[in-house]
């Protein structure tokens, strides 16, 4: 992904008008480590950066910025810009990693423009047409450069998203202990068999833990309940009896439960009720009866 | 070495202390049954909480002791079964048919106690 | 961290010749497993898994040995069990493989459903020359030192 992200932010730098861009580069060179402390500072002074400021090694970042001054002057006089693109590329994914917002970053860097123009002035202002140019230049250099820097940052940004609602749907689904004795599962979202064997494990540890010995299940969130789902549900309903705990199985249609009986799912071994709050109902029942399961 | 059988008035404790063997498990079928026959019982509860393991042979031969034991009239508890133990009999296909369960020994005691 | 001179856990290997066997074979399944990062649950699924097809092994051919070694795989690190023996074979893999607990019958052979419990699981068999099960767990997440002898 960052290849062709490179590429093709190499080749907009290659695009700019070799004259612009050289004229703005003589003037920001002879700053550019004055300019890079100030967008460092601007940089410092986010909150969202402040966390990070104690992690920064003084040496590291100046070694970095160094670096980073010999690539972009190599790109501007050779006109090869691969290395200097895929710097700015980095740069975006950090920026992504970090959850930065998009607005914060973009303001920092965009001090460095406002630091370098009054050079230009300096450097070119008796000839209009070289400050028109190095201006344009410089416009032409900080929009690749913030266009390269954002695609970046918003790709890795929905990339880390998609790996925490990954992460979110794996967590166990919470379970809720109502009242003493008993516990509530409320799933919500496509079970799979992963998911299932996870859901179960989950409430098995809640049972222990909690000491329950009802625990409604409400199934309402679940998009689709094929045979093999209904399996899975069946299977916790079992390990929960192991451990001498009754599992109420709510917010299974009956338009659904009719469907698995054709496929020849046995819903005898599933305790279903209409909805949410029959469940908990039939467990304060079994709870205030105290039922026992002596007698085979 | 024996599992330990404890009497408290009509009410038998078995507590398995870890895995057990084949021949382990045929001695406390004997024992059990023994304990049962000498005085008044009304209930044995088989405290598995030290158990991290339940195969298909241990569970056919709690399903079979569980018969015995209520042919003599008591009733049988098993109790204490670990969430991962569950887990591994439900996957396994060997479950407790016809064995009354309970989450530990209290609530065991609770059962007992409301029979 | 273990360093690069820090020998992995060897394989074990648990003859298999009577009922006691099966014991041991399991418990060494779940101190390797405890050993590799493998969760409770996991940790209980391979020894049920040991324990059924070891016990298989006393009742269709009366010996055999279960070796436990640490694997690697695309799925990172694993616990690989063989149980071998050389009694008289399954006929049919087939037919020995097909569930049979829904139909409430206690299940003679324990191979069904010790596939359930494991990720992966093959089994070799022909009449006359004994039969190889080989599966593995996957889901490790340390190298185990070696024990020391115990």
């Amino acid at each position: 992904m960052s290849d062709s992200q490179s590429t093709a932010a190499a080749a907009a730098f290659a695009a700019i008008p070799e004259k612009n861009l050289r004229l703005f580069w003589k003037a920001y060179e002879g700053r550019y480590d004055e300019v890079s402390a100030r967008a460092a500072e601007e940089l410092l002074a986010l909150p969202e950066f402040a966390a990070f400021a104690n992690l920064i090694n003084e040496e590291e970042s100046a070694a970095r910025q160094e670096a980073s001054h010999l690539r972009l002057a190599q790109a501007v006089d050779t006109g090869s810009w691969d290395e200097y693109a895929e710097e700015l590329v980095s740069q975006g994914e950090m920026y992504g990693e970090m959850s930065i917002s998009f607005v914060s970053w973009y303001k920092a860097i965009s001090v460095v423009r406002v630091v370098v123009l009054p050079h230009l002035v300096e450097a070119y202002g008796s000839s209009g047409d070289d400050l028109v140019a190095a201006v344009l230049g410089m416009d032409a250099f900080f929009d690749v450069a913030m266009a390269t820097i954002g695609t970046s940052y918003l790709l890795r940004k929905e990339a880390t998203i998609m790996v925490q609602q990954d992460a979110i749907r794996e967590l166990s689904t919470p379970v809720l202990p109502l009242r003493e004795g008993m516990l509530i599962l409320p799933v919500v979202g496509v079970v799979d068999s992963h998911r299932a064997h996870q859901l179960t494990q989950g409430l098995l540890e809640a049972i222990r833990a909690s000491r329950a010995t009802v625990a409604v299940v409400d199934i309402t969130g679940v998009p689709s309940v094929d045979s093999k789902v209904a399996n899975h549900f069946i299977q916790t309903v079992e390990a929960a009896k192991l451990m001498g705990t009754v599992v109420i199985l709510t917010g299974l249609s009956p338009a659904i439960a009719k469907a698995l009986v054709t496929l020849g799912v046995d819903l005898t071994k599933l305790n279903t009720v209409g909805d949410l709050r029959g469940g908990v109902e039939e467990a304060e029942r079994l709870l205030g009866y105290q039922v026992s399961q002596i007698g085979a | 070495m024996a599992v330990p059988i404890l009497r408290q008035g009509e009410v038998l404790i078995v507590t398995l202390q870890g895995d057990l063997g084949d021949a382990e498990w045929a001695k406390l079928t004997d024992d059990l049954l023994e304990r049962v026959a000498e005085r008044p019982t009304r209930f044995a509860v088989l405290d598995l909480s030290v158990v991290d393991v339940l195969d298909s042979f241990a569970c056919r031969t709690i399903v079979g002791l569980t018969r015995m034991v209520s042919l003599r009239g008591p009733k049988m508890i098993v109790a204490g079964i670990r969430p991962s133990v569950a887990f591994a009999m439900v996957q396994l296909g060997a479950l407790l048919p016809g064995v009354a369960t309970a989450l530990d020994l209290d609530h065991a005691m609770a059962l007992m106690a409301h029979a | 961290m273990h360093d690069q001179e820090t020998p992995v856990s060897p394989p074990r290997q648990i003859a298999v010749t009577s009922e006691e066997g099966i014991v041991l074979a399991r418990q060494a399944g779940r101190e390797m497993s405890a050993d590799l990062g493998l969760s409770e649950t996991d940790q209980t699924l391979v020894a049920t898994a040991i324990s059924e097809v070891a016990r298989n092994i006393i009742l269709y051919a009366g010996r055999g040995v279960v070796e436990l070694e640490i694997t690697s795989g695309t799925k990172g690190l694993g616990l690989r069990i063989i149980a071998v023996d050389e009694g008289p074979g399954i006929v049919d893999v087939e037919l020995a493989m097909r569930d049979g607990y829904s139909t409430g019958r206690s299940l003679g052979l324990g191979l069904p459903g010790a596939r359930r419990l494991m990720d992966d699981f093959t089994i070799t068999s022909e009449a006359g020359e004994g039969t190889t099960v080989t599966m593995v767990k996957w889901g490790g997440t340390s190298l185990p030192i070696p024990r020391t002898a115990s």
